[in-house]
């Protein structure tokens, strides 16, 4: 399985997803070779039981290869006999980023896996090139496009990776409906080899309510501070809703390339303390500030599944969200609002800021539902598909 | 006019909105311990002695206007009370003054006049207590004079006259200007940002070959002039690394045998010279530029002002409450040094370096600030 984050690497909900759904292969007796890229290089992280996706560090090995398996690659690599289907994406960008982590996925054991899983883009140049090397069926899993992160035209480089993969691959993997849409739609990809399976919540239901922080009520923004998430909106959302009921506070947990305009933003319009921009929140802390909010606002541009909703259900928040996001095709005890509809999320957010019975009645009903989904559910659709490569 | 200024704003704890929150744990006390301990022994004990010298060996001759926050006095007295001794002999020699400052060395003449009063009458009582003084000139530096603050430091009758570096919407490219207020009594010292900022200790420290009152010398010649020409040499520790203080004052002694057209000045001199021709001075109209205009605003951006407009609003609301301990823990943060972090890497403000931050960018700075006054004020 390749990927871009897993804990404790990376931050984003991509690291989260591969975290719960190794953890729910692995409960289904799936043994994973896991590889992420490190400086320079990738490491390989060989996990075969229950609970070694929590303890990462200790599955580390080094790569096991022949001399003369490493110099095939090599040389295959310079005479660009495994890159031909991506090698027009570009170089600069495979050499900088995704295929620093080509040639040790290469060389990897070859032989001993049976299928390639690949999470997003940044992994199909290394996948492809496994692929061409050993002849094994490529799962692409697709969390995200381009055209769900980068509204408007997106990098074309970017788009050409994502379409060699899932162009190429036997089976692709969509986290949801929506996405399954995108891919077919953006990258004529045949619906037949498309396959949906949701994301789930973290293994670890336990979430509780905390003492507050603040006594007023708490609508908090979870996720990264670029345009895909609709941080301008919050704001607008914010203004508007603060003009109605002045002692409500806003939270805003996540960094990305908008949060100094943001923060510019918001204190150019007068809040004070009643926005307060956190900044990137390290796991334990976000679980404990969702732990005393009350409401999620996730006015995503575009959200391929929406991870943080499921998060803040599961603490008992309740969300005020896209109708487009992924997680609202599998979520009823949520809010759903048009994305742009600003008047719909400030009647949303004042409806569950006032009314603090509907507040407590469906946030009791959110939490339930975000614990019936399950990381193992997702696996064994997972294994399923698994199943139909004949693996 | 030679003026020495004493700071040190108390660093605070930064909190999140999911950590524990206690007043006691706001400040912290060990690294102003540390920060207090080291700038006396690089900067405040060695020219401190230095000014004793100069003002037992150069009487007639030596004066130095000495400008200390509130805070910084704390300090002292509670981890090097050496340094409150030697100020405590400057100020008993004739060569030496004091001047009015808000307490902490904070910008509340912008934000709230209550606060701004009550800050300047805690530093007069506190001044009159430990060194039996009573300055005549107020000193509001760094922010601008304007007709509010000017009023709100008339039941301050010591006050005969307002340091500052600048109207609400002017600098003026002139050396040391004097001025009347309209009507008012008062006179008003305007300093030159231009000038002060040519001849900085930065480039002083760059012709290693002159003094600094080589220097003055050069660039105005007293024998064209028919009036006295003010000249402000301000030693700040925010901007001036400490040994540049040291070679500053050195050369103050060597000056004081060398150069007889250049003499030192206490602001009570300027201001008996100025009353001698009050009604001479032009009157100073602080909406009017003057010369060589720099806006206020440029020195305060967005995250500062919403940050100080904040804090004073919950200082305000302390104030009414009557909860005089948590006003005295909360209006440590009013120094102007919790702002600089807020300001652009780049900018003249953040060159000051004080930052209670580390190195985290202005908006961090600004979100960990606005963080911090929120829990504040959950907990009124």
């Amino acid at each position: 399985m390749l990927t871009w984050e897993f804990p404790p690497y990376g931050r984003g909900g991509l690291g989260k997803a591969c975290y719960g759904l190794v953890s729910g292969l692995l409960e289904k007796g799936v043994q994973v070779q896991l590889l992420i890229p490190c400086e320079g290089t990738a490491g390989v992280y060989v996990l075969k039981e229950p609970g070694h996706a929590n303890t990462l560090s200790e599955h580390f090995e080094p790569f096991v290869h022949s001399e003369s398996m490493y110099q095939k690659t090599w040389e295959g690599h310079c005479r660009g006999e495994y890159t031909k289907d991506y090698y027009a994406a570009g170089a600069d960008l495979l050499l900088s980023g995704s295929f620093r982590f080509s040639m040790p996925a290469a060389c990897i054991s070859i032989g001993e896996f049976d299928l390639i899983h690949a999470h997003d883009w940044a992994t199909f140049p290394a996948a492809l090139q496994l692929r061409s090397l050993t002849g094994k069926p490529l799962v692409c899993h697709i969390h995200s496009t381009e055209c769900d992160r980068s509204p408007g035209k997106g990098e074309e480089r970017i788009h050409a990776v994502e379409r060699a993969g899932l162009s190429v691959c036997e089976r692709a993997i969509a986290v949801s409906n929506y996405t399954a849409s995108v891919i077919r739609d953006r990258y004529g990809i045949d619906f037949s080899k498309i396959r949906v399976v949701y994301n789930a919540c973290g293994k670890d239901n336990t979430a509780k309510r905390t003492a507050r922080i603040f006594k007023d009520p708490v609508v908090i923004f979870s996720g990264r501070v670029t345009q895909q998430k609709g941080p301008e909106t919050f704001l607008k959302v914010a203004e508007r809703v603060a003009a109605r009921l002045p002692a409500i506070r806003f939270l805003m947990a996540g960094s990305g390339d908008l949060f100094c305009r943001i923060v510019h933003q918001s204190a150019s319009m007068g809040f004070g303390t009643r926005f307060l921009p956190l900044g990137h929140l390290q796991t334990k802390e976000l679980q404990r500030v969702l732990s005393a909010a009350d409401i999620l606002l996730a006015p995503s541009v575009a959200e391929p599944f929406g991870l943080s909703v499921l998060e803040a259900m599961s603490f008992g928040v309740v969300p005020v969200v896209s109708a487009r996001a992924g997680v609202s095709e599998i979520v009823e005890h949520v809010i759903k609002v048009d994305p742009g509809d600003i008047d719909g999320m400030v009647s949303a957010v004042v409806g569950l800021a006032e009314d603090h019975g509907k507040r407590r009645s469906m946030a009791r009903a959110g939490a339930q539902e975000a614990s019936a989904l399950t990381w193992n559910t997702a696996a064994e659709a997972v294994v399923d598909i698994y199943g139909e490569l004949g693996c | 006019m030679l003026n020495v200024f004493f700071h040190e704003p108390y660093p605070y704890r930064p909190v999140n909105v999911f950590d524990p929150f206690t007043f006691l744990s706001l400040f912290d006390e060990t690294e102003m311990r540390s920060r207090v301990e080291t700038e006396a022994a690089y900067r405040y004990r060695p020219v401190c002695r230095k000014l004793v010298h100069l003002c037992r060996d150069h009487a007639k001759e030596f004066k130095v206007v000495v400008s200390v926050s509130g805070c910084a006095l704390e300090s002292f007295k509670r981890y090097c009370p050496d340094i409150l001794q030697l100020l405590e002999i400057i100020s008993d020699s004739c060569c030496a003054e004091f001047t009015g400052e808000t307490y902490y060395h904070s910008a509340s003449s912008l934000f709230d006049i209550a606060e701004f009063r009550e800050q300047v009458f805690m530093h007069a009582e506190l001044i009159r207590r430990v060194f039996g003084a009573e300055p005549s000139v107020f000193r509001n530096a760094l922010f601008s004079y304007d007709e509010e603050s000017r009023d709100a430091l008339q039941c301050f009758r010591q006050f005969r006259a307002i340091f500052t570096e600048s109207g609400k919407k002017s600098f003026v490219p002139a050396p040391f200007a004097l001025y009347r207020a309209g009507e008012n009594e008062t006179i008003i010292f305007l300093n030159s940002w231009n000038f002060s900022y040519y001849i900085n200790p930065c480039g002083y420290g760059q012709t290693p070959g002159d003094d600094v009152f080589s220097l003055l010398r050069r660039f105005f010649s007293p024998e064209d002039r028919e009036e006295d020409l003010y000249f402000y040499l301000f030693l700040e520790s925010a901007f001036t690394p400490g040994t540049v203080w040291e070679r500053v004052v050195e050369n103050a002694s060597m000056h004081l045998s060398k150069c007889r057209d250049v003499s030192f000045v206490l602001p009570s001199e300027i201001l008996r010279e100025a009353e001698g021709r009050k009604a001479d001075l032009p009157v100073f109209e602080t909406g009017k530029p003057v010369g060589n205009t720099r806006e206020i605003s440029s020195l305060l951006n967005d995250l500062q002002r919403s940050a100080s407009e904040t804090l004073y609003s919950i200082i305000r609301k302390i104030r009414e409450d009557g909860a005089c301990d948590i006003l005295s823990t909360v209006r440590r943060l009013t120094s102007v040094e919790h702002l600089l972090s807020m300001a652009p890497r780049s900018g003249p403000c953040r060159t000051a370096g004080k930052s209670t931050f580390g190195q985290c960018s202005p908006e961090e700075a600004y979100s960990m600030f606005l963080t911090t006054l929120a829990r504040i004020e959950e907990t009124l």
